[in-house]
């Protein structure tokens, strides 16, 4: 008995239920989720690679360079005790592992330009090979002194590579919209229609997995995280971000961490906070209102740990990931909503609509419709 | 203004060798993502049976592309602050300790944006050291962790101006952190690091 007749044979209810998987699959085909999320997390890290580059500009010989601490010497012990020396991929892994000033800073400047590039979306699906091809580089040559902003930072850019983040809010984007809807319905592919359809819709289902992969790798990192702590004392006593705050390499204003600490209850509640916030993380970005809720909530928490922790790139890397949960829909809402709290309080007028027919204004103001538009199209 | 995406499948039919190949092409990338997350899951569950038995395969597949560590402040926050402290062979019978954790917190503080080489590098670098098996008889000084510390120490003196000449001496300063309701000494206790040569 084939599937279908089992389909058949089940009835109506099993009909309806193999008919919903199959409109699932087709939309996963067919419709890129989330474009605009996609597109802020590129921007998000691209721009905090750029500005990391330039921050860390005259120290960059001593992190990543032929002065570092971990000598090119050391550096090839160090690929071959994580068994990467012996590797088809080994000369990209130690692309960094060079004696040569020459060498380093022109990696270092072609980094920075790639990295303003992805940041701008110019021709953003090379440019992101090339982005991950250096963020590789570094990544594996600061390998000692790696920590959160770089972990998380390396999985995003590897993922983001299979999405289509070029869509919006790109470089990419504005040429495409200047070209005008008439030439962008044309074909600029030397292939025929049906060839054209089977590459978009294969692109489609990249981009959906890869953003997939994003969202359960952020689940992953809280639910983790909440497993790991939920084993150690201090956070069962509610003592442990009294700890963490006084350590000597997390008190950016020690000061500030002094007087906290000295609030012992409400650190207490802080770290129950933290703990129940990460392990409930997966389970509440399911819910379509909870899940604005428990977003907020971890932006609040990483702008604390960035601020006060010193540890202002992995805070800030995070939030870019948390940003993969929000659909197109919040995006568009808030665009609209930005406008409007822009836009002169007076109700619109007949003067006023004349002059957004014929001024510079006329964009803005035919946009919130649009916006509007496309929220509710893609409403499922 | 149509925001609708210009380069989104346009939905109609595909045929023939066309609908194949889309179908072998979604059953793959649908295939590969199960995959990824299965091992996202298992390197982050090492504990796990079959992640046990299979963590050189996961480790294969996730390393070096897809790291796994979110275990910062877990189980346990250091419940100590650990200096190094260096005095110059040249200083030896002055006794005068220089505090290089001092110096580097002295950097990174009170800025929103500090560089790695201040926040993190010596702690990290001393953390690892002190980690290491050998690292109070110094029988670690030669391995990986003792070289990096020793060419972090000697940068850091060199930054802050001075010369390491033909060595130092080297030890950690640990004082516990004060909770309220809990009673640790809060006098230091000091671990000897031993003598570290300084080759020209």
């Amino acid at each position: 008995m084939t599937l279908k007749q089992a389909v058949h044979a089940g009835g109506d209810h099993m009909a309806s239920g193999a008919g919903e998987a199959r409109a699932l699959a087709r939309r996963l085909t067919l419709q890129p989720l989330a474009l605009y999320s996609a597109a802020a997390m590129r921007i998000g890290l691209a721009g905090l690679f750029f500005f990391n580059l330039l921050r860390e500009w005259s120290h960059a010989d001593h992190l990543w360079g032929p002065g570092a601490a971990l000598a090119p010497g050391m550096f090839e012990e160090y690929l071959r005790a994580r068994g990467l020396d012996d590797h088809p991929l080994s000369w990209w892994y130690g692309l960094l592992g060079t004696e040569s000033p020459a060498f380093f800073w022109t990696v270092y400047v072609l980094a920075v330009l790639v990295a303003l590039l992805y940041l701008l979306g110019w021709h953003t699906r090379v440019v992101a090979v090339l982005f991950a091809f250096l963020g590789v580089a570094f990544y594996v040559r600061g390998g000692y002194d790696n920590g959160g902003w770089e972990f998380v930072s390396l999985n995003l850019t590897v993922y983001l590579v299979f999405c289509a983040s070029g869509r919006r809010w790109s470089l990419d984007a504005r040429r495409r919209a200047r070209r005008g809807p008439a030439e962008t319905g044309r074909l600029p592919a030397p292939w025929s229609a049906p060839t054209e359809e089977l590459r978009r819709r294969t692109v489609t289902v990249l981009h959906n997995a890869g953003m997939g992969i994003i969202a359960f790798q952020v689940m992953v990192i809280y639910g983790t995280a909440a497993m790991y702590k939920i084993r150690g004392e201090t956070w069962q006593q509610g003592t442990a971000l009294t700890y963490a705050m006084q350590l000597d390499a997390f008190s950016s204003w020690p000061e500030i961490s002094g007087w906290l600490v000295e609030q012992s209850n409400y650190m207490a509640v802080l770290a129950y906070v933290t703990v129940f916030a990460q392990l409930l993380f997966p389970a509440l970005v399911f819910n379509r209102r909870l899940k604005y809720v428990i977003l907020a909530l971890m932006l609040g928490i990483h702008a604390g740990i960035g601020i006060f922790m010193a540890l202002p790139m992995f805070s800030a890397i995070t939030i870019v990931c948390d940003l993969v949960f929000l659909p197109d829909t919040f995006w568009l809402r808030a665009a609209a909503l930005l406008r409007m709290l822009r836009a002169p309080a007076d109700r619109p007028t007949a003067a006023g609509a004349e002059k957004a027919r014929t001024g510079p204004a006329a964009k803005k103001a035919t946009e919130p419709a649009a916006g509007e538009d496309e929220a509710k199209a893609l409403q499922p | 203004m149509n925001r609708a995406d210009p380069l989104a499948p346009s939905g109609t039919e595909l045929t023939g060798i066309r609908r194949i190949l889309l179908r072998i092409g979604v059953a793959g990338v649908l295939a590969l993502a199960l995959v990824q997350a299965g091992m996202l899951f298992l390197a982050n569950a090492p504990e796990f049976p079959v992640a046990q038995k299979r963590s050189e395969t996961v480790q294969t597949w996730m390393k070096p592309l897809f790291p796994q560590d979110w275990k910062l402040f877990a189980p346990n926050p250091p419940r100590a602050n650990a200096h190094l402290e260096v005095r110059l062979a040249a200083a030896a019978g002055q006794d005068e300790w220089i505090d290089l954790t001092a110096a580097a917190m002295n950097r990174y503080r009170h800025t929103l944006s500090p560089s790695k080489e201040d926040s993190q590098v010596l702690f990290k670098a001393l953390m690892r050291y002190m980690m290491q098996p050998g690292a109070k008889d110094g029988s670690a000084r030669a391995s990986l962790p003792g070289r990096y510390l020793h060419n972090v120490t000697v940068d850091m003196l060199q930054d802050l101006g001075h010369d390491p000449g033909r060595g130092f001496s080297m030890r950690v300063k640990e004082t516990s952190i004060q909770v309220p309701g809990a009673t640790y000494p809060a006098t230091p206790t000091y671990r000897d690091y031993g003598f570290w040569e300084v080759s020209s």
